[in-house]
């Protein structure tokens, strides 16, 4: 690894922590117009490094390296090293998320400049970017999980951007203690590969021949506790419940952390130490029907909601879940894929949705919007390539990986057929919500009167977003882009024919026409149903947090009664008994404290005696 | 060096008694003349201190019989003892409208007595100091605490002297045994199995007191609320580490066949409390009983850091875990102070206990709430803090003795998140209580907790230049510990 890399690579790591460290401390003295440059310039800065080092590493195909910065600790077994570590993977993800940031930023100058929070934001900002950029480039499994709990602490901060709203304290707090259980789950999970053997550096994992043979025994239990870890994080099924109470964050930050870059760090997990995954064929199966059955049910529950950001917040739970699915295939190259595209078209989606709030002054209903392609054509314009491009439409977007995902799922057994059932009903729901939402918010009778928009900051924002998610789509960059093997499906990518297309077809045709459909009774009774019973079954957090307070008011009642009372009030019985024999004898009752001080007196008195009895003895 | 830090801790509690009480201004020159000095001792010991050695330095032979010395693990007990009494004094000057100066002499007298207790090699030297700390503290509570201050006074007194009775016999009859009160006499001691078991259980029963470890931790919760903001600092952040310390250096190497007979008790109800008090913790209502509590559940984990390696596993793993005891007791020294130094600067503005009385702080101090968020993740032991070293090298050793009993530790973690942040999103978040207006903090203040946080940090990022010395000095005192020496 050459010295200009590795400078390369620090500097990029460096700048966000500076530019949060300058922005948070000195944000009194170089005020909004300061902290916004500072975060700017540094943030340009990292993005130049990041670019530099794909070039280097993605198109030059320079080695992948480590650089070990310094030891964190150690004992005779074991030893934990801070480094970082470059190779084609970790470049994308630090290119996508300098990029994502960056952009994120400017939009954020046109949509935060009222606030006054506006430095802390910043900080709260780069803070983030610098912990996801020390996640992605970690050089060992442990410096992954700090980084990892670094995000968590900086989502804490950004969910509860607006932290005198009690919706967004909430949010934050369920956020990070969802997180924590998986989090849990995963430090176990390193501390026993650990145990047994294996090693945390990076390194290891690129030549699998090194490692140990994962399929038997006690490694089961490493990929599930691991695999436990990522779900929470990447709030896949039953730990999803976090993501839509988080989006009472600022929709930039949810553009940041809720669309593509927090919440695929699960996946990148799993890309990362894939072998573990890969070798343990239960935990390839449980990936599979958790990740394919999120996918429909959280697409169901998008088609439920009515407000803008609880739209793409179930939007993006449903593609993890098709993210997670692919994991089970172990087609890795294709996750990453469909990651970036993912990464670009959500965060497009949720900065045009952030438009739109900002736009109608925080009105996010979509019952309450509506023609508003005819003043806001920009908007209008990313709002529809972005979703073609989410959509995975021919030409634009993601449509050979999912054209691919679908192939692969498909000839992967009798789990993969069924999974591969689900991603097409997940794709149709998916138009069907998209078209939905667009209809309702861009075409019809405008409700308010706005001015017609101008090109601004913002719009600048979306565009920079809309050109990677188009264009890395394309087919024809992938393998430039990103240095994936495609499997030999390039006979395939390129054609119309293939189930995803067809339900996607379905789908937009019945949520342009869901009002018709509305009218069904069955239709309609079903729904309403399926519905039901998924708010019911995802309200668990609910009964776990009013057990662990039932058992918490229990126990310290307990601890109160039988720890305190009944010792300390036999203790003190005695204790004033012998201090009224004291008083007594001293025949004096002035005042009862004295009395004690007597009592305590003649204990110490006897006390001093048994000890020099004893010491003489 | 001991003798200057001893002569330092006795000037300090001498001159601050003969300044003339009226003059406020007089006694705030000689905090800050001390808080230097503090500064400069400290600095002069770690400069001078030899990090790679094992075992005491800086021996001193007083003239009347008694042992001093400090090692790798006592020397940074001293230093936080030193800071943490410095940064106290200069907040005491502020939290304090009435009887100053008394308040301050109790303060030095209540370094002193602790210096002593951590550089004495003499048995009855720390069984002395130990026992005069309780007389300080309670004239402390009872003089300056809260409205139930009588109460927790008495609780004080009962469970301090309750405990260590036994031990001052334990104490006075294996001085009257050996001959000696020697440290080095003392560890090689070759009592029977009974002797043994007799001298440790009361030696245990008054460390678990000073330690509030359950279940003789009820005097705690009590006390912490009633105790004036000063000696909570003092409470949380150096007596309490007393017992840990004083279980390490006179309770497990005198008396190891014996530790090693009753270590599964130990460990099962430091195991029951790391489970049951985070539930306990979470349910408090008021601020300071509920970091008590924290206190208390934070314990467990010293407990099990000294008790674990009598249950098996390698002698490296014992080291790491003497090493993690250590560190778990510093940094929780560190953070448990922030956090009750930051409360008292809040208390002394806003004057309520009540969790559900605040709100919305972050408005109206978000100075403060920048860095009470660092000891909140500092205290639930979250990785980039001193305190996630020292779990992740006790969970790390302990996975080797049992990897199940690991797995179960570990939810402990999940429990302290949950109080720490649930805590500081109801005092620090939602909607303001108590009025808008921002109160900002004087300068004095900012740089303590900035130099709490740091200390943190930096120990948190870079563990290895505190384990330096802890290492060594584990290495020195592991065969004292846990190798059999023939015993019984």
């Amino acid at each position: 690894m050459s010295d200009v890399l590795q400078l390369t690579a620090l500097i990029m790591l460096l700048t966000p922590w500076i530019s949060a460290v300058i922005v948070g401390l000195m944000a009194r003295r170089i005020g909004p117009k300061g902290s916004e440059a500072v975060s700017m310039v540094l943030g340009m800065l990292s993005w130049l490094m990041s670019l530099l080092l794909w070039y280097q590493v993605v198109s030059l195909q320079s080695p992948s390296g480590d650089i070990m910065l310094y030891r964190w600790c150690s004992s005779g077994s074991w030893q934990v090293d801070i480094g970082i570590w470059i190779d084609p993977l970790s470049v994308c993800m630090a290119f996508m998320v300098t990029s994502v940031a960056w952009v994120i930023q400017l939009y954020s100058i046109g949509y935060m400049h009222r606030d006054p929070g506006y430095a802390r934001y910043f900080a709260l900002i780069n803070f983030f970017t610098g912990s996801m950029l020390v996640f992605v480039t970690a050089s060992s499994m442990l410096q992954m999980f700090f980084a990892w709990e670094a995000m968590a602490v900086a989502s804490y901060g950004l969910v509860a951007f607006w932290y005198e709203r009690t919706e967004c304290a909430d949010g934050a707090f369920k956020a990070v203690m969802a997180n924590q259980l998986g989090d849990y789950a995963l430090l176990m999970g390193i501390m026993l590969w650990g145990l047994w053997g294996g090693s945390w550096s990076v390194a290891s994992f690129v030549d699998a021949s090194g490692l140990p043979d994962l399929s038997v025994g006690g490694w089961h239990s490493v990929a599930s506790l691991m695999l436990l870890g990522v779900m929470s994080k990447s709030a896949e099924l039953p730990f999803h419940i976090w993501v839509p109470s988080a989006m009472g964050a600022p929709t930039p930050v949810s553009a940041l952390i809720h669309a593509s870059t927090l919440v695929v760090s699960g996946i990148f997990w799993i890309l990362r130490f894939a072998p573990i995954f890969g070798a343990v064929a239960y935990v390839n199966e449980l990936m599979m029907v958790v990740g394919a059955l999120g996918a429909v049910w959280m697409a169901v529950l998008a088609c439920d909601q009515h407000e803008l950001k609880a739209i793409m917040a179930y939007s993006t739970l449903s593609q993890l879940g098709m993210m997670l699915c692919l994991c089970g295939v172990k087609a890795y190259d294709l996750v990453w894929f469909l990651m970036l595209t993912h990464c670009f078209s959500k965060s497009l989606m949720f900065l045009v949705v952030g438009r739109v709030i900002y736009v109608c002054d925080g009105e996010d209903s979509i019952g309450n919007l509506g023609g508003l392609g005819g003043v806001m054509p920009w908007t209008f314009a990313f709002a529809v390539l972005g979703s073609a491009s989410l959509l995975g439409m021919p030409v634009v977007s993601s449509f050979s990986a999912k054209h691919a995902m679908m192939e692969i799922l498909w000839h992967d057994g009798s789990v993969g057929k069924w999974a591969a059932g689900a991603l097409c009903g997940a794709h149709a729901l998916h138009a069907m919500y998209g078209v939905k939402w667009l209809r309702a918010v861009f075409l019809g009778a405008a409700r308010d009167t706005i001015t017609p928009e101008s090109w601004g900051v913002m719009h600048s924002a979306m565009l920079f977003l809309l050109l990677p998610s188009v264009f890395l789509g394309l087919g024809i960059f992938p393998s430039m882009l990103v240095p994936i093997d495609w499997l030999g499906l390039d006979h395939l990518s390129q054609s119309w024919h293939h189930p995803g297309f067809y339900s996607l077809c379905v789908g937009l045709f019945f949520g342009w026409h869901l009002k018709s459909f509305a009218s069904v009774p069955l239709l309609v009774h079903v729904w309403a149903r399926l519905l039901r019973v998924s708010y019911m079954l995802f309200c668990w957090d609910r009964w776990v947090v009013s057990g662990v307070l039932w058992l918490g008011r229990r126990l310290a009642w307990m601890d109160e009664q039988w720890m305190y009372r009944y010792p300390t009030r036999a203790c003190a019985r005695h204790v004033a008994q012998v201090s009224v024999y004291l008083k007594s004898l001293g025949e004096d009752r002035r005042s009862p404290s004295l009395g004690l001080l007597v009592g305590w007196g003649g204990i110490m008195v006897l006390v001093s005696l048994i000890l020099g009895v004893v010491y003489d003895f | 060096m001991i003798f200057s830090l001893l002569l330092y801790a006795f000037f300090s509690c001498v001159g601050c008694a003969c300044l003339p009480p009226k003059k406020r201004l007089w006694i705030r020159y000689w905090v800050w003349v001390l808080a230097i000095v503090a500064l400069y001792l400290s600095w002069l010991l770690w400069d001078m201190f030899d990090e790679d050695l094992g075992g005491f330095q800086f021996d001193y032979q007083s003239s009347w019989g008694s042992d001093w010395a400090l090692d790798g693990y006592s020397i940074w007990f001293v230093m936080l003892t030193l800071w943490m009494t410095s940064m106290t004094a200069v907040m005491a000057e502020e939290w304090v409208p009435k009887g100053l100066k008394e308040h301050l002499v109790l303060l030095y007298l209540i370094q002193a007595l602790v210096l002593v207790a951590f550089c004495t090699l003499n048995a009855f030297v720390f069984l002395l100091a130990l026992q005069a700390i309780i007389l300080p503290m309670y004239f402390w509570l009872v003089g300056w605490g809260g409205e139930a201050r009588r109460d927790a006074g008495t609780l004080w007194l009962i469970y301090g002297f309750m405990g260590s009775l036994g031990m001052s016999l334990a104490f006075a009859w294996l001085g009257r045994e050996l001959d000696s009160f020697l440290w080095l006499d003392w560890v090689s001691w070759q009592g029977s199995l009974q002797a043994q078991q007799a001298y440790f259980i009361a030696v245990s029963l008054a460390m678990m007191v000073q330690l509030a470890a359950v279940p003789c931790h009820l005097w705690l919760p009590s006390v912490h609320t009633q105790a004036p903001s000063t000696a909570s600092v003092l409470l949380a952040s150096v007596v309490l580490k007393l017992g840990g310390y004083g279980w390490l250096r006179w309770g497990l190497p005198v008396a190891p066949a014996a530790a090693r007979l009753w270590a599964p008790i130990f460990v099962g109800s430091a195991v029951l409390a790391l489970l049951v008090f985070a539930f306990i913790t979470l349910v408090q209502k008021d601020m300071k009983r509920l970091m008590a509590y924290a206190s208390i559940h934070h314990v467990a984990w010293v407990v099990l850091a000294l008790f674990i390696p009598y249950l098996g596993g390698l002698p490296m793993d014992a080291v790491v875990m003497l090493d993690a005891a250590m560190v778990i007791m510093f940094a929780d020294g560190l953070s448990a102070a922030g956090l009750f130094l930051s409360f008292g600067m809040i208390y002394h503005r806003m004057h309520r206990r009540e969790i559900a009385l605040y709100g919305g702080l972050a408005s109206t101090m978000p100075f403060l709430s920048f860095w009470f968020v660092i000891y909140v993740f500092a205290h639930a032991a979250w990785p980039g803090t001193l305190n996630f070293v020292g779990v992740w090298m006790l969970l790390m050793s302990t996975i080797r003795v049992s990897w199940k009993l690991a797995l179960v530790m570990g939810t402990a973690l999940m429990g302290s998140a949950a109080y720490m942040l649930w805590m500081y999103r109801c005092v620090f978040w939602g909607p303001v209580r108590g009025g808008r207006k921002v109160m900002e903090l004087r300068l004095a203040e900012m740089l303590f907790l900035s130099l709490l946080s740091v200390a943190i940090l930096f120990f948190g990022f870079y563990p290895r230049r505190f384990l330096r010395s802890i290492h060594s000095n584990s290495l020195y005192v592991y065969p004292y510990l846990y190798a059999s020496k023939g015993r019984p």
